[in-house]
């Protein structure tokens, strides 16, 4: 597999605090990658500084070979680096469609074209039945479908999705992981940021652990959660891989 | 050219920056703790002035002796203002504030031209002409009244914020409403204090202003503008950003007015806050975006 | 009501509109009517940036002000007609909106609402202050030649009414082709949020400034037709903040981001304002705007959409029912 997006070096801090102090990882092209850590590890900062919500401070990041450091979030999602976030942002006064179709227009300027376009995804992420139902009338578990199909719409290389399972039940959770399945198939790349280990285990060829900023460990799913570093880590900085353990096992994806 | 002239000059706009920077620091302090800006904090500058001839011509109290009654007065006026009208839009977009108060501004304007009349008024004051010289140097006591009221009024503000409970709650509200929350602040009571503040500070540079400026009721839309200037050159939200800019732009309209030409004398205000807008849009004295 | 009968209604309306200087031969109730046409069409302007970008701008009269200024001055000075005239004015507009929008538009915050409102009171002080080219406070007035569309001249109102018509219809028919293309969906999502339309590749900036020029150059195209109508400028009647606020204020009043919004509101305040000023006018001035000011309070308190929500039929479509009840989250 080739590299598909490599990131060198990236350092982002906040009024003297090191979110982000030297992180290097490479996305392979169509490979699913987890991105895990415990709260303030700098997971989200890392998406955010990729996508041009904040301009890094120092390192770089190379899609296809093209330099794309700190381009502003249009460019990239221009680029085909495409994200959701962590809390789902609907335009709530649009309906699926023209939430989509926006997303669509990228690459169009005919509207009727980027709305064909736009019923494919919608389509594609089950969300045929509230193509018209206004976004703001959809319950949580809609609404990340929607997030997803934005996403999609844009037919991006790299998707980075943020927590795109939090507020799901276990099976709409297992539903949400078929659907990044079936994104990933259609050749998209995915970094995947999630609390749910169970998710991340299921789903990611490879996973990358941070801690303060700081790449701890790198590896297959199962090889990642054995690590001694990755377990200390988790319980010194927060209690979420215990918490979430405790969860109800989702039922076996289909 | 003539030094004395250049001195005087800026004298003169140093003491008109004075009430320029209190003005603004009502406008900056609503703005700091409520993210609104305040477009009816001229006429609130014109009620003040209002008030303090009502009661000279009425009643026989004057402006300096007055001014604690019109303060209260306008802590009044800018409560109800809050209670009637402002808390119904809290947590709708910032346009929902910005058109209020901007519908307010022509209300209140045009209520006090169809009451009052546009006749140009004015306060009489045993103050009013006398004047302090010194090296061919002259201030107007009024002025240096002005100018002396407004610093020790920034400067009890400040205190009040950093010594008082109510005033940490403010600022804490200020720096995030979600966190002021969480502390057990009750963020909208803030904002109620922080509007009535606000007015009063407007109140009493209307005050400050009766002995030295006619009192009409379009004369707020004068110190509506240079108010925004002043807040934004400072940095939005900045005590000390307004008053420094307040007298700054006191100064370059002086400076502008008297060597340039007088009708320009406002351009130079407009220019200046078009560069901060340009070159540094968090101002002087405000956390860069 | 049926298609037939709202088809019937909408001719019925046309045809009212199109014969009104033909019954009425009163000039006053003419120019009032014409009057509703360019706050309309200046509404519909002000609602590409203001509404449907939701950038609100409190300086569309230094557009009304260049557009009237450039079409009257290169008559007067040069013998250029209004018509090359005033297309010298839109550019410039344009060019004043870009200078205005290129830095505001990278902010957050209240910055370009500000800056129009500087923008407006730089370009009054500008018009005040060069005398010899803009005859300062005194204006400058046109003197009539004769009627001449070359030189949009007439000596009755109805030819300026139906120049007016035929302004708004155009930048109507515009502004309903904007909503649906590309720039009105891109208008539509920044207005909703903007990270988010960012993060679909939306440049914002540059989507927004497009739709500042556009506005700003149907704003200037009202101000020539509103220059040659009157047949006299000055500094404080198209270039004050109070037209500007006047111009939003149609907008707001009639229904923010909305189509039909600026006509309806254009028509609620010149009417309300032409009504008060001719009752009670005569007793007080500023009657009018304390009505005015009332309005703009009550809309934004009570009826943030505007008055057009009172005629919502609609409602939207709903989730069908097996997917599940209203669910709200953070």
């Amino acid at each position: 597999m080739s590299t598909l997006l490599k990131v060198t070096n990236l350092k982002k801090s906040f009024q003297g605090v090191h979110a982000l102090k030297d992180v290097s990882l490479d996305l392979a092209e169509g490979e699913i990658l987890g991105l895990i850590g415990p709260n303030g590890s700098g997971k989200s900062t890392f998406v955010n500084t990729i996508a041009g919500t904040f301009r890094p401070d120092g390192g770089r990041a190379l899609l296809q070979d093209v330099d794309v450091t700190g381009l502003p979030t249009p460019a990239m999602a221009r680029h085909g680096v495409a994200r959701t976030f962590q809390s789902s942002r609907p335009f709530l006064g649009m309906t699926v469609l023209e939430n989509v179709t926006v997303a669509a227009l990228l690459h169009t300027d005919r509207p009727a074209e980027a709305e064909a376009a736009a019923r494919e995804c919608i389509a594609l992420t089950g969300l045929a039945d509230c193509v018209d139902v206004t976004s703001a009338n959809l319950p949580v578990e809609r609404r990340r479908r929607l997030d997803l199909c934005r996403a999609l719409a844009l037919k991006p290389k790299v998707l980075m999705l943020d927590e795109c399972l939090a507020g799901l039940n276990p099976r709409e959770m297992d539903e949400g992981l078929d659907l990044v399945r079936l994104i990933n198939r259609t050749g998209v790349s995915v970094i995947f940021i999630e609390h749910v280990m169970k998710a991340v285990v299921a789903l990611c060829h490879r996973v990358v652990v941070l801690n303060q900023g700081e790449l701890l460990a790198e590896g297959s799913p199962q090889a990642v959660m054995r690590d001694e570093k990755v377990i200390r880590a988790y319980l010194g900085g927060s209690s979420k891989l215990c918490s979430t353990s405790k969860r109800s096992a989702p039922a076996t994806a289909t | 050219m003539d030094s004395t002239i250049i001195l005087q000059t800026t004298l003169n706009g140093l003491m008109i920056g004075g009430v320029y920077a209190l003005v603004a620091v009502g406008l900056t302090l609503i703005f700091g703790v409520m993210k609104i800006v305040n477009f009816a904090q001229g006429e609130f500058v014109m009620l003040g002035m209002y008030v303090s001839w009502a009661l000279a011509t009425f009643v026989g109290i004057g402006p300096y002796p007055g001014l604690l009654i019109v303060a209260v007065i306008m802590f009044v006026g800018g409560w109800l203002t809050f209670k009637l009208l402002i808390i119904r839009i809290i947590g709708k977009s910032d346009e929902a504030f910005i058109l209020l108060t901007l519908g307010l501004s022509i209300f209140l304007q045009n209520i006090t031209l169809l009451a009052f009349g546009a006749d140009y008024l004015t306060v009489t004051t045993t103050v009013k002409d006398a004047a302090i010289r010194f090296g061919g140097l002259a201030i107007s006591l009024p002025r240096l009244i002005a100018f002396g009221v407004a610093l020790v009024m920034v400067a009890a503000l400040t205190l009040f914020l950093n010594r008082t409970d109510t005033g940490r709650a403010m600022r804490a509200t200020a720096e995030s409403r979600e966190v002021a929350t969480l502390l057990g602040i009750d963020p909208v009571s803030c904002f109620a204090v922080a509007f009535g503040v606000g007015t009063v500070m407007a109140g009493i540079a209307g005050v400050l202003l009766t002995p030295m400026f006619y009192v009409y009721p379009g004369v707020g839309t004068l110190f509506n503008t240079t108010a925004f200037i002043v807040v934004v050159l400072g940095g939005m939200g900045s005590l000390t950003g307004a008053l420094v800019g307040g007298l700054l732009i006191g100064i370059v309209e002086a400076l502008g007015g008297t060597f340039v030409s007088l009708d320009l004398s406002q351009l130079f205000a407009f220019l200046i806050f078009l560069a901060v807008l340009f070159v540094r849009p968090s101002g002087l004295f405000g956390r860069s975006a | 009501m049926n298609r037939t009968g709202r088809i019937f209604l909408a001719a019925l309306a046309g045809a009212a509109v199109l014969l009104f200087p033909v019954v009425t031969t009163t000039p006053y109730y003419i120019h009032t009517v014409l009057m509703v046409f360019l706050f309309a069409t200046m509404g519909l302007g002000w609602n590409l940036i203001g509404g449907y970008g939701a950038q609100l701008s409190l300086g569309h009269s230094t557009f009304f002000a260049i557009g009237a200024y450039s079409a009257v001055l290169l008559m007067v000075n040069y013998e250029i007609s209004p018509l090359v005239g005033g297309i010298v004015g839109m550019v410039l507009a344009c060019g004043a909106a870009v200078v205005i929008g290129l830095p505001c538009f990278r902010l957050r915050g209240p910055y370009f609402c500000l800056a129009t409102i500087a923008a407006g009171e730089i370009a009054r002080i500008l018009f005040l202050h060069f005398q010899e080219f803009t005859g300062g406070a005194n204006g400058v007035p046109l003197p009539f030649h004769g009627d001449d569309i070359l030189t949009l001249q007439f000596s009755s109102k109805a030819p300026y009414y139906y120049l007016a018509l035929g302004l708004l219809v155009a930048v109507f028919v515009l502004v309903r082709w904007m909503e649906k293309a590309k720039i009105g969906r891109y208008l539509a999502a920044i207005r909703e949020d903007q990270d988010a339309a960012e993060s679909l590749g939306v440049r914002t900036d540059r989507v927004k400034l497009i739709a500042y020029v556009l506005s700003a150059a149907i704003t200037a195209a009202a101000g020539v037709l509103y220059a040659f109508t009157v047949g006299y400028i000055d500094p404080d009647g198209v270039a004050s903040l109070n037209l500007s606020i006047e111009i939003a204020v149609v907008v707001i009043v009639g229904g923010i981001g909305t189509l039909w919004g600026p006509v309806l509101g254009a028509t609620v305040v010149v009417l309300l304002t032409e009504l008060t000023n001719m009752y009670l006018g005569s007793l007080r001035s500023g009657a009018s705007l304390v009505l005015y000011g009332l309005l703009l309070i009550v809309v934004v308190v009570a009826r943030p959409k505007g008055l057009i929500s009172l005629f919502d039929r609609a409602p939207a479509a709903s989730l069908p029912k097996q997917v599940g009840t209203r669910v709200h989250v953070a």
